[in-house]
């Protein structure tokens, strides 16, 4: 069997924080281990702080884990190579929050999405043009040839973020990472650009690591929905579960929290409020300080429950539950 | 009884161009909020709901400026107003949560001169009042009154938002206007704030005017809901008359844009076409060149906001009927 396109495991961030001569440990990420298919999509969501933005940056090598493995098509690259080599790039690429800010202001469309392109040696440069304008098609800018000599400030939001896609994609990567792709866009047309990228899935079999706070927009597009705390993974489960039965409770906390239309805000809460602990956590579940069903064996480090294949659970109340269940 | 609290007559505000044009970014807005109540003014960016609220409160920079219509708040013309009347009636009257608290809050101040600061800039000199009110206000937000010595930096995002809160509540004034408070927080926080202010509004009655894009936030928030296309208010509604999608095409299209969180499997569509713009709007209505409805006379007509059932009015003469 081939391995998996992408497979994280043990991942983990530590920054020094404050204290001068014995500084604190902040832990962006602890011990993520994580699995994404060839053309699949994967929601990564949490709070701020849940380490989901470390995450994307260390995918981009942009940030080099305190410990851990990162194997692309099996292959360790943080023990290849200490920087991300060109080859790395070309198959991992990014597309961020802001497109108002991730464009050059002085530059054409076409520049943008030329770059990848010659910096990859991908297309002879007699050809680049017309790569850029099927490239342009392809993310819905049409006609391509009204786009490509137009500056960033010519576009809407929705313009842009699709000049940044296409950008994304012109080295033909396996693994795309979109960091809150839609959250800077106007709400009637976020749900283009998540098509876009649906379609893009299909067409081209690229994988898409969607890191949102939009739990609706992970349930639309993602097949699988990872959940983090406090930099630790609560719970992986297929998109539509996650988002109608939780089971972690912090899983719980986000579903109950997001905005429906119909609903009130006089549902409680179900947690006590609190901050993710980053700084020198305690040993065991992040959550457990504003967790409702917390109890003595949560300080212990945390149990993998597997449901259904694609479901992992990491929470001692379903194990004291389990075991309820089993003795009767 | 509802009593109005801020009544807005055919309120237009713009923009001056350097060559002496004007953009019109709102254009003819009425509307009425009453006492105790929380109007939730929607729509996407660039539509106009901040520089309406802005303009309203005389707050709005240079090259802003109020081009005509009325605003009474509490009975007062704020419009024909001097400056020292309007500097008195502020924050006292009306106070603003802005989008971005850090921003918001001075860097090199404590919370507890942001508290002091405002106080003696209404007459209110007192050290022991300051400490004394500045603790009351911060256990009023969930915030442990040591807070009081911290910087905004200090203060998580969450925090600074509810300090934010505390500081527009120091008068208790009878209108609060919410610009996007909460949009830069995660959905925890953000209903947590949320539902603390909705226990501090029904204890202290004041009205909210409540500014977002957030449509799903405003259903669970909102009395009634208004809302913007390019600077003109095409609907506004109790929240009852949305649970349907409300009427208006344009309500609809951002209804059906929200994909759900939980339940219902719907999949949600976009609204075909970019938002207006507003230096070069669209005649007639302006939803029209992205409308599935719009027929000939929408280019030419500006429609009317039209009642089509008490509290309800739709500017869009498809759904009221009146395009004979």
């Amino acid at each position: 069997m081939s391995p998996p396109l992408l497979h994280v495991s043990d991942l983990s961030v530590t920054f020094d924080t404050g204290g001068g001569l014995r500084p604190k440990k902040l832990h962006a990420l602890s011990g993520l281990t994580l699995t994404v298919d060839r053309g699949e999509i994967m929601a990564i969501v949490g709070e701020s702080g849940s380490g989901k933005s470390t995450f994307a940056k260390m995918l981009l090598r942009l940030l080099q884990p305190t410990a851990g493995k990162i194997l692309l098509d099996g292959d360790d690259v943080l023990k290849r190579e200490r920087r991300a080599s060109k080859a790395y790039r070309k198959r991992v690429q990014m597309v961020f929050q802001d497109p108002f800010g991730s464009l050059n202001p002085v530059h054409t469309v076409g520049h943008h999405v030329e770059r990848p392109l010659a910096v990859h040696h991908i297309v002879p440069k007699a050809q680049r043009r017309a790569r850029v304008l099927e490239l342009l098609d392809q993310v819905g800018l049409r006609p391509a040839d009204a786009y490509i000599d137009k500056l960033p400030q010519d576009l809407s939001g929705g313009q842009r973020q699709r000049v940044a896609i296409a950008r994304a994609l012109a080295p033909d990567p396996d693994l795309l990472v979109a960091d809150e792709p839609t959250s800077m866009l106007d709400v009637s047309i976020r749900m283009d650009v998540l098509r876009l990228l649906e379609r893009l899935r299909h067409e081209r079999g690229v994988a898409i690591v969607l890191i949102t706070h939009d739990l609706a927009a992970a349930r639309y597009l993602a097949d699988h929905i990872a959940v983090l705390y406090a930099g630790k993974l609560m719970e992986v489960a297929p998109a539509d579960e996650l988002a109608k039965h939780p089971r972690h409770p912090y899983s719980q906390l986000l579903v109950a929290a997001a905005p429906k239309p119909g609903g009130t805000l006089d549902a409680e809460l179900p947690a006590r409020p609190g901050l993710p602990p980053n700084v020198d956590p305690p040993p065991g579940c992040p959550f457990a300080e504003r967790c409702l069903v917390v109890h003595e064996a949560c300080v212990t480090p945390l149990p993998e429950h597997v449901l259904a294949p694609g479901h992992l659970v990491r929470c001692h109340a379903l194990s004291a539950s389990m075991q309820r269940n089993s003795n009767q | 009884m509802a009593e109005p609290l801020l009544v807005v007559q055919d309120l237009s505000v713009g923009y001056v161009q350097g060559d002496g044009s004007v953009i019109r970014a709102v254009e003819d807005i009425s509307f009425t909020l009453n006492r105790g109540e929380t109007l939730g003014l929607c729509g996407e960016s660039g539509c106009g709901k901040s520089t309406l609220v802005y303009g309203l409160l005389r707050t709005l920079a240079a090259p802003g400026a109020v081009l005509g219509g009325s605003v009474m708040l509490d009975g007062h013309d704020l419009l024909a107003m001097h400056d020292e009347g309007l500097r008195k009636l502020r924050w006292k009257t009306a106070s603003i949560v802005p989008q971005s608290a850090l921003n918001a809050l001075n860097p090199v101040l404590t919370i507890r001169a942001h508290v002091r600061d405002t106080l003696v800039a209404h007459g209110e000199f007192s050290r022991d009042v300051a400490e004394r009110r500045g603790a009351e206000l911060l256990r009023m937000v969930d915030i442990d009154p040591v807070h009081l010595a911290s910087y905004p930096h200090e203060l998580s995002g969450g925090m600074r938002q509810r300090v934010a809160l505390a500081l527009a509540l120091l008068f208790e004034p009878p209108l609060i206007v919410m610009d996007e408070p909460t949009t830069a927080l995660d959905v925890v926080v953000e209903r947590s704030i949320l539902r603390r202010v909705r226990e501090l509004q029904e204890r202290l009655g004041f009205a909210m005017l409540f500014i977002t894009h957030d449509l799903a936030l405003l259903m669970e928030l909102a009395t009634r809901i208004g809302v913007m296309y390019a600077g003109r208010m095409t609907e506004i509604a109790p929240v009852a008359a949305f649970r349907g999608g409300g009427m208006h095409p344009y309500t609809h299209g951002l209804f059906g844009a929200i994909p759900p969180a939980i339940g219902e499997d719907r999949i949600p569509t976009s609204i075909r076409g970019n938002a207006a713009n507003i230096a070069a709007p669209p005649s007639g209505c302006r939803f029209h060149p992205r409308c599935d409805h719009a027929i000939a006379s929408c280019s030419v007509d500006v429609p009317a906001l039209t009642r089509c059932a008490p509290n309800h009015t739709v500017a869009c003469p498809i759904v009221t009927g009146t395009d004979a």
